[in-house]
């Protein structure tokens, strides 16, 4: 949002110094040049800006991207649901949506998750790449703890600090992980063995199995 | 010795460039050879805007939505009324979309277009007092001309998707208003003084004089 007031300010302060800096029968001309020049150089910022602004979030519970912005329909998402109690305080307030360059832009907090989502990724054909790149937009909160196991795949003992051992019971018949929902079914490959699709969602949110 | 010229590229800002010259040439070359020609006859000249028109858009179809189109259905309204505004609009379109594309969009655009030269000609003594061209007026139209326009071919989204999103997808489209806006009124603040005196011309439209008294049979 500050982004885009300070977008429109430039082009409209630029607009008015090309209208004053020329003759008076000069001034439309000399004004609409620069509007249009200024407005053009800034054209990809504007709109990505007002995109984000006015995107919805999506209301069609049997689309994968139900709840996400509407911008980041057809492109590549990963969530991460954190418990309520280890919740980092930025996204306390609700499901936070950050786009890939790393603007959170919209929260809802009516979702019954408190966490975030990073999306708005292209062209990862695996998991651990994707989920590499939504960590990556915001490192401290997200950074990852994994045991690789060689061909067995890796393991994510942690996202952002959170253990799902210490948020819940982790036993000789019960054990609690980082479960992965890809669009919107639980995954049964491991994140590093996981094939994408271009509009693939990641959910992150810890679970209970029992045996 | 031959050279083949087809093997020179260009990137695609000194295409721009290069166009940008041509649009340029060709629209000075019009407004200062035309003196030349003292022909009352208004197909002459509506024939030549739409050779502008339908080049001007497709040279500069690499801006987003800046492109002569709009503001000479503006003049021709203006200058030619509604029913050349119609057959500048059909023709236009039909003739542009034939190299950038075709589709049930074309329709729209015709309506847009034509829409624009409507009450452009309706509006006309807003535009001409006193016999002169009045810029801001003219400013002003031609800016709520690139929202009008770019609203009513947003029209043709509502055969594939739902009503309520036409909200939505219409304020996404508000920088790209404001870019066509911002162009009228360029092409405005830059030519409509001389494409006037040009349409002066070849019209008799502009200084209506009232007959003296009644022809006898």
């Amino acid at each position: 949002m500050s982004s885009l007031i300070a977008t429109f300010s430039v082009v409209a302060l630029l607009t008015i110094l090309g209208y004053l800096a020329a003759k008076e029968e000069y001034r439309l001309k000399s004004a609409s040049i620069v509007f249009l020049v200024v407005l053009l150089l800034s054209l990809s910022t504007l709109s990505t800006e007002w995109s984000r602004m006015t995107s919805e979030l999506v209301d069609n519970d049997e689309d994968p991207h139900y709840g996400l912005p509407d911008l980041w329909d057809g492109k590549q998402v990963v969530c991460f649901h954190f418990p309520d109690d280890a919740t980092p305080s930025e996204f306390a307030d609700g499901r936070h949506h950050i786009d890939y360059d790393g603007t959170d832009f919209k929260t809802d907090k009516n979702w019954n998750n408190t966490g975030a989502c990073v999306g708005g990724f292209e062209g990862y054909e695996e998991g651990l790449d994707l989920l590499n790149a939504a960590v990556e937009v915001r490192t401290h909160l997200f950074g990852l703890n994994i045991t690789d196991y060689g061909d067995l795949g890796i393991f994510i003992n942690s996202i952002g600090g959170v253990d799902p051992c210490i948020q819940g019971p982790c036993g000789d018949n019960i054990w609690s992980s980082w479960e992965i929902y890809h669009n919107g079914v639980l995954s049964l490959s491991g994140i590093s063995t996981l094939t994408l699709n271009d509009d693939s969602v990641l959910i992150f949110q810890i679970g209970t199995t029992t045996w | 010795m031959l050279f083949d010229a087809h093997a020179v590229t260009l990137s695609p800002t000194e295409q721009f460039i290069l166009d940008l010259a041509i649009v340029t040439v060709a629209i000075a070359s019009l407004i200062f050879t035309d003196s030349k020609f003292k022909s009352k006859n208004p197909g002459l000249i509506f024939t030549i805007i739409i050779v502008v028109a339908v080049s001007g858009r497709m040279l500069l179809d690499p801006i987003p939505n800046v492109q002569p189109v709009t503001f000479l259905a503006i003049m021709v309204g203006i200058y030619f009324g509604i029913s050349y505004s119609i057959a500048f609009a059909t023709i236009v379109t039909l003739s542009s979309n034939v190299m950038l594309e075709h589709g049930i969009w074309s329709n729209y655009q015709i309506i847009g277009w034509a829409s624009v030269g409507i009450l452009a000609a309706l509006l006309r003594s807003q535009f001409i007092q006193n016999e002169k061209l009045n810029i801001t007026n003219l400013a002003i139209f031609a800016a709520f001309s690139g929202f009008l326009f770019n609203w009513i071919v947003s029209l043709s989204i509502l055969h594939n998707v739902d009503p309520s999103f036409f909200l939505i997808y219409l304020l996404n489209g508000v920088p790209f208003d404001l870019l066509h806006a911002g162009g009228n009124v360029a092409f405005v603040a830059w030519l409509a003084n001389p494409l006037s005196e040009l349409m002066n011309r070849h019209t008799n439209l502009t200084a209506p004089k009232a007959v003296p008294e009644l022809v006898s049979n």
